[in-house]
């Protein structure tokens, strides 16, 4: 598997990451932004709500005084009740009552932990000094004047380094009744004549827009709480957007590694495939040449039938014209002639012959069992390897003594295999062993087993003639035979192999010329899940 | 080797028709010789390779098998054009063909074989030998086989 990712690849991603980056911080931006117009717009619709409503409580009490209150008093006076001379400002003048009830309206905001309100009805010409318009407002006052069509004048301001929304709304316009408080001075109530003493409040014109109403709400509070909302907002997108980046970062990784194991399973299926397809070509193969021994020898020894058969026949001919030859009319020199040749060069070549048809029938009769070996059914059990042995060891029991050999067989180790063929690698080797017996010394056998790790390996070793290395390599090979005079077509070795290929194992040889030969032999052990109770063969 | 005696020859149906069926030519005349030699004298006809012996028996040629006449047949496995399996396929499906005795004479001797000859009803299953002697007995053996079984002869159909 590939750790290390493809430079293109690790590119592909480092562009990806700034890609992502880069939209994300987009997006932040854009809902800072949102999210600032969107606090302004609420903050700043906030203040001028809660103008409206001090304005619209304002004008409530202007309405009271002007609509309640100055008839009332007027009907007093006319009733005589009142002195016709009477005014008081403090009870009659809605402007006068309006600005210090805010004087105690803001004294109770503030008791309440509010913020005070700004409020002054301003004008060029205030009867009290206290309502004198500034210079913002004096602008203002003008512009109403000449702009009658304008009923509002908003702008956020500064105060002291605080910013605050400011509003501004023209007040009446003057009328008859107005004037005769604000008009000229001598036909002012007389009250109201000693109480103010200069020119202020006095000489309005009729039309004139004479104050403006100004009121100031403070918006720093709301600004902070803007600021904390909008750095929120901004918190919050900035770890979406570090979430989503991550999590970019993380599939696009994950997305790497998946297409890399993909590959890696789709070259592995591949590798796998082309196995198979070579395992299923050999086995063809296999089976081809297992067909095409078992038809070829068979098919030679047809032929060989004929050979001796008819070697036979012609050695019986022979036998019929001896006879003949033999009777006293035949001529001495025919018989001189002819009966050598029939009596002994004919019989020799025939004998030739038919010893070259039995040795090439044995050839074929071991072609014949090597390709059947390869078509036996196999039956895999757990093999008790002393009781094979000691069969083995019986079935050899003539030869043995026979040739003053011994067998012994030490405590071998079970193994998983085929008896019938397990019991052919042992006859074959223990054959051998006595066939190549060593003239000066008494053939001594032993077999012995141990387990590796994975396998029951058993030794058969014998203190024969041994096998100088040179040739060790070749003793399997098939029809392979050391001493050519020897009996048998030098196949016993060449089986062994081939059985053990079948059953999973291995063989080999440890040899020293004139000395010794072992014969190794690996099977597949009996595993704990193998059928380690599964009764022998 | 089993020596026939004359009463085990005389038993041998001599009406009786020894077919062989056999591509070898040399076997073919190795066995003929030494049915003679074990003294049996019966007709023998001789067919190269399993079509020869199908058509025979089946009447597709001219001669053809005789009705009421009995007949055994000596076959080969591998021969050219149908196989001696085949050839004892055939025979044994058929109802006027199924009850005439079939011996194997081939060179096999593989077990699977002989088990496929065996389950497919042939009623003898002999081993070419080599070895000559051996030959000449187990043509011997054919002989004194023939001599105790009996053979039905086959009829019209």
């Amino acid at each position: 598997m590939t750790t290390e990712m493809q430079p293109s690849q690790a590119g592909a991603i480092k562009l990806q990451v700034v890609k992502t980056a880069a939209i994300a911080v987009l997006i932040m931006v854009a809902v800072a932004a949102l999210g600032y117009w969107i606090s302004r717009a609420y903050v700043l619709k906030q203040a001028e709500k809660n103008i409206t409503n001090l304005l619209l409580s304002h004008k409530g009490i202007h309405h009271y005084v002007q609509n309640i209150m100055l008839p009332a008093y007027r009907q007093y006076q006319e009733q005589g009740e009142i002195l016709p001379t009477f005014y008081a400002p403090e009870i009659l003048s809605s402007s006068y009552i309006v600005r210090n009830q805010h004087t105690f309206y803001n004294a109770e905001r503030k008791a309440a932990g509010l913020p005070e309100l700004y409020y002054k009805l301003a004008a060029h010409n205030p009867r009290n000094p206290i309502n004198q318009a500034d210079a913002l407002e004096t602008r203002l006052i003008t512009m109403f004047n000449e702009d009658r069509s304008l009923k509002s004048y908003r702008e956020i301001i500064e105060v002291d380094g605080k910013k605050e929304l400011y509003i501004a709304i023209p007040f009446l316009e003057n009328q008859e009744r107005c004037l005769r408080c604000h008009g000229k001075r001598e036909s002012a109530p007389r009250q109201l004549q000693e109480r103010y003493p200069g020119e202020g409040g006095f000489n309005e014109r009729l039309g004139d827009i004479r104050a403006i109403t100004s009121i100031r709400s403070p918006l720093d509070k709301e600004y902070a709480d803007i600021a904390i909302i909008v750095a929120a907002v901004v918190a919050g997108v900035l770890t979406l957007g570090l979430l989503f980046l991550f999590n970019t970062r993380l599939r696009s990784l994950v997305r790497q590694r998946t297409r890399d194991l993909e590959e890696e399973v789709l070259v592995r299926a591949r590798a796998e495939e082309s196995v198979r397809l070579a395992n299923v070509e050999l086995s063809a193969k296999n089976k081809d040449l297992e067909q095409i021994l078992y038809v070829a020898s068979h098919d030679l020894r047809s032929p060989l039938v004929n050979v001796q058969g008819f070697s036979k026949e012609l050695s019986r001919d022979f036998a019929a014209m001896v006879e003949v030859l033999a009777q006293e009319e035949v001529s001495a020199q025919v018989k001189e002639e002819l009966l050598p040749l029939i009596r002994e060069d004919i019989p020799q070549s025939l004998n030739f012959i038919q010893n070259s048809v039995t040795k090439m029938d044995q050839l074929l009769s071991g072609l014949l069992r090597i390709s059947r070996l390869g078509r036996a059914a196999l039956a895999i059990t757990t093999l008790e390897m002393n009781t094979v042995l000691s069969q083995v060891v019986a079935d050899h029991e003539f030869l043995l003594q026979q040739h003053g050999a011994s067998v012994a067989v030490e405590p071998l180790p079970n193994c998983r295999g085929d008896q019938v063929q397990v019991d052919q690698i042992f006859a074959n080797l223990i054959g051998n062993a006595i066939k190549f017996r060593h003239p000066d010394r008494p053939c001594r056998i032993r077999i012995t087993g141990r387990l590796s790790e994975e396998e029951a390996v058993y030794c058969v070793e014998d203190n024969g003639i041994g096998i100088a290395p040179q040739h060790q390599a070749k003793v399997f090979d098939i029809f392979h035979k050391l001493a050519p005079e020897s009996e048998g077509q030098g196949l016993g070795l060449n089986i062994v192999r081939k059985i053990l290929d079948r059953l999973g194992g291995r063989v080999w040889i440890e040899s020293a010329a004139g000395q010794y030969c072992k014969f190794f032999v690996a099977l597949p052990k009996v595993t704990d899940h193998g059928g380690g109770t599964a009764p022998t063969g | 080797m089993m020596m026939l005696t004359q009463q085990q020859r005389q038993g041998m149906n001599s009406e009786v028709v020894i077919l062989i069926a056999e591509d070898d030519e040399g076997h073919a005349v190795l066995i003929r010789k030494n049915l003679l030699r074990a003294k049996i004298a019966n007709a023998i006809l001789h067919f190269k390779d399993g079509q020869e012996v199908l058509d025979f028996l089946l009447r597709r040629t001219q001669p053809g098998r005789q009705p009421g006449t009995a007949y055994l047949l000596l076959l080969d496995i591998r021969m050219p054009k149908v196989d001696g399996v085949e050839v004892l396929r055939q025979i044994k499906k058929d109802p006027a063909l199924c009850k005439m005795p079939v011996t194997m004479l081939t060179t096999t001797d593989d077990p699977k074989e002989v088990a496929r000859c065996h389950e497919l009803g042939c009623n003898n299953y002999v081993t070419k030998p080599i070895d000559y002697d051996k030959f000449v007995q187990t043509v011997e053996q054919l002989g004194l086989f023939f001599s105790v079984v009996t053979i039905p002869s086959l009829n019209g159909y």
